[in-house]
């Protein structure tokens, strides 16, 4: 019976491998989900200011690995200038 | 006062008037008369069409004779004259609008010249809908006036109206791939109009008194913060500009009415990216790869050598996609590179009506020579590793200089050396050029400064 089952899992677990071969991962990988510099350039040029995007290498918590991240720059100065604030609360 | 005269005199009884009196008076008022019908004849002369292209010619007049405070007020009337007579968003403007704004920036009135500028803007939007062709052509003179603006040495805004007028181009992109498809072949002259925009956007870099990092010290802690811009910028222009530039590529293999040619002799631009942003393994490459598609589709080694036995000045202001083309630009000799502006070292005049006006009558100018000497791709294998190959100028010297003065040799050396230029290609491979000749024309406003720092 055991044997039964160990055969049955090492199977299930084999399945599951070949199935994972067969998904196909999202084309271009991380890299080209993020929009080009050409495309954000040319949407930008066609938006309001407020609107504009913004896409720069970051750094997240706990890795060296820089990754592009694409905000809108009205967010991008509202998180920093809250997080002055912050900053100058806690310091205060 | 004279409207009402006849009929004060048909109130009078006439036997009280002597008869010479009478007389003298029905003269008075047919004069009268006639001075008020020439008054309405001008009043509506005013508004004719034909004075707009009278003003005009009186304005341009002006600007030639430097007289530019007299020549805006006379754009204005014309521009007022083509409101009247076709309404307020009417393109009919924009001849006298574009005049109006060049008077404005001769005078160094940036703001007044800001405000008819986003009115320009505004009209061309308007026009939009109704006309799209007629939208474009109002975009390529907005365009001009811009860049011509942010070429002005004395313009504080400088940078602001180079990227207006790259927005704008950006624009006209989206127009066309919304009205005419994403793989027109109309896109292209705006696409390679956007990647020049990024040279003279990195050229900017080049200049002077951009190379003097600016280092603060604060404790111990440096900070160098114009590096990591100069860096992000660079690499962020290089980008774009590639994407675009493989995107004309793509376009003209895409295309079925032009010439087989096209796509090879796009790609050539392509590679001139390459090397001018110091990528000369990957321009080598795509220069051997046009040569030999050219040679794929019929074209005689000879005519394909043809095209690269002389060195060019990159880049180049407008893209030849067709062979008859770029042999018609490839005649000058020997090469000649007129400076356009200060602001943008290293870079060419990109058309005529770009120039910026000089305080000087005189155009000052060099005629140098040099070797052009890259190193051969053997080299670049040595050891497996990629050897910066550098393109460089050897041996330059001044041969002649207009006017004679030391201090503008040097000047010529300095600004010499800071051309980056297409190696002369053999078989697609890179040669030594020996002897090269260049004319060189100094940027107008470069005269200026030099003459006030004299």
């Amino acid at each position: 019976m055991l044997g039964k089952i160990a055969k049955l899992s090492m199977l299930f677990s084999a399945s599951t491998v070949l199935a994972a071969c067969t998904v196909t991962p999202p084309s271009g990988g991380q890299k080209n989900l993020t929009p080009t510099d050409a495309e954000i350039e040319q949407y930008n040029a066609r938006v309001a200011p407020e609107e504009r995007i913004v896409c720069r290498l970051e750094k997240p918590v706990g890795t060296y690995i820089a990754k592009r991240v694409c905000r809108l720059q009205i967010d991008v100065d509202s998180t920093s200038s809250l997080h002055r604030q912050q900053l100058r609360r806690v310091l205060n | 006062m004279f409207s009402n005269f006849p009929l004060l005199i048909s109130t009078f009884r006439p036997a009280l008037i002597p008869t010479r009196a009478l007389a003298l008076l029905a003269l008075v008022t047919a004069s009268a008369f006639a001075q008020e019908s020439t008054e309405q004849a001008s009043y509506n002369n005013i508004y004719k069409q034909v004075r707009t292209e009278q003003l005009l010619e009186l304005g341009q007049q002006q600007m030639f004779e430097r007289d530019f405070a007299g020549a805006e007020k006379t754009f204005l009337e014309a521009l007022q004259i083509a409101k009247v007579n076709y309404g307020l968003s009417a393109p009919q403007q924009r001849n006298a609008l574009r005049y109006v704004i060049e008077s404005q920036l001769a005078q160094e009135k940036w703001e007044q010249a800001g405000r008819q500028l986003n009115y320009f803007e505004w009209l061309n939007d308007e026009i939009y809908t109704r006309d799209f062709y007629d939208y474009l052509l109002g975009t390529e003179q907005l365009s001009d006036i811009l860049l011509r603006a942010s070429a002005n040495a004395d313009n504080s805004n400088s940078t602001r109206y180079l990227l207006a007028a790259k927005n704008l181009n950006w624009r006209a992109v989206s127009g066309i791939e919304a009205t005419l498809g994403e793989n027109h072949v109309e896109l292209t002259p705006w696409l390679y109009n956007i990647v020049l925009a990024h040279y003279y956007q990195i050229s900017l870099l080049k200049r002077p008194p951009m190379f003097n990092d600016v280092v603060t010290a604060e404790g111990e802690d440096e900070w160098r913060g114009r590096t990591l811009a100069k860096g992000e910028s660079l690499r962020i222009s290089y980008r774009i500009g590639k994407d675009l530039l493989q995107r004309i590529v793509d376009i003209y293999t895409a295309a079925e009415d032009s010439p087989l040619e096209s796509s090879a002799l796009a790609r050539l631009y392509l590679a001139d990216w390459e090397l001018l942003f110091g990528l000369e393994s990957a321009a080598l490459a795509l220069y051997q790869q046009v040569f030999e598609e050219l040679l794929d589709l019929g074209v005689s080694p000879a005519r394909a050598n043809a095209l690269f036995q002389h060195p060019r000045v990159l880049p180049v202001p407008t893209i030849a996609t067709s062979l008859p083309q770029m042999e018609i630009q490839l005649r000058e000799r020997p090469i000649r590179f007129e400076a356009w502006t200060p602001n943008y070292p290293a870079t060419a005049l990109p058309k005529p009506q770009l120039a910026v006006t000089s305080g000087t009558a005189e155009r000052f100018k060099s005629t140098l020579r040099f070797n052009l000497v890259p190193l051969l791709p053997e080299v670049l294998m040595t050891n497996q590793r990629s050897i910066k190959l550098g393109f460089n100028l050897r041996n330059l010297e001044v041969i002649s200089v207009s006017p004679e003065e030391e201090q503008l040799r040097e000047q010529a050396l300095y600004e010499v050396s800071l051309l980056q230029l297409r190696p002369a290609l053999e078989n697609g491979l890179p040669i030594v050029t020996e002897n090269v000749e260049l004319e060189y024309l100094f940027a107008p406003q470069s005269e200026t400064l030099s003459l006030r720092e004299n």
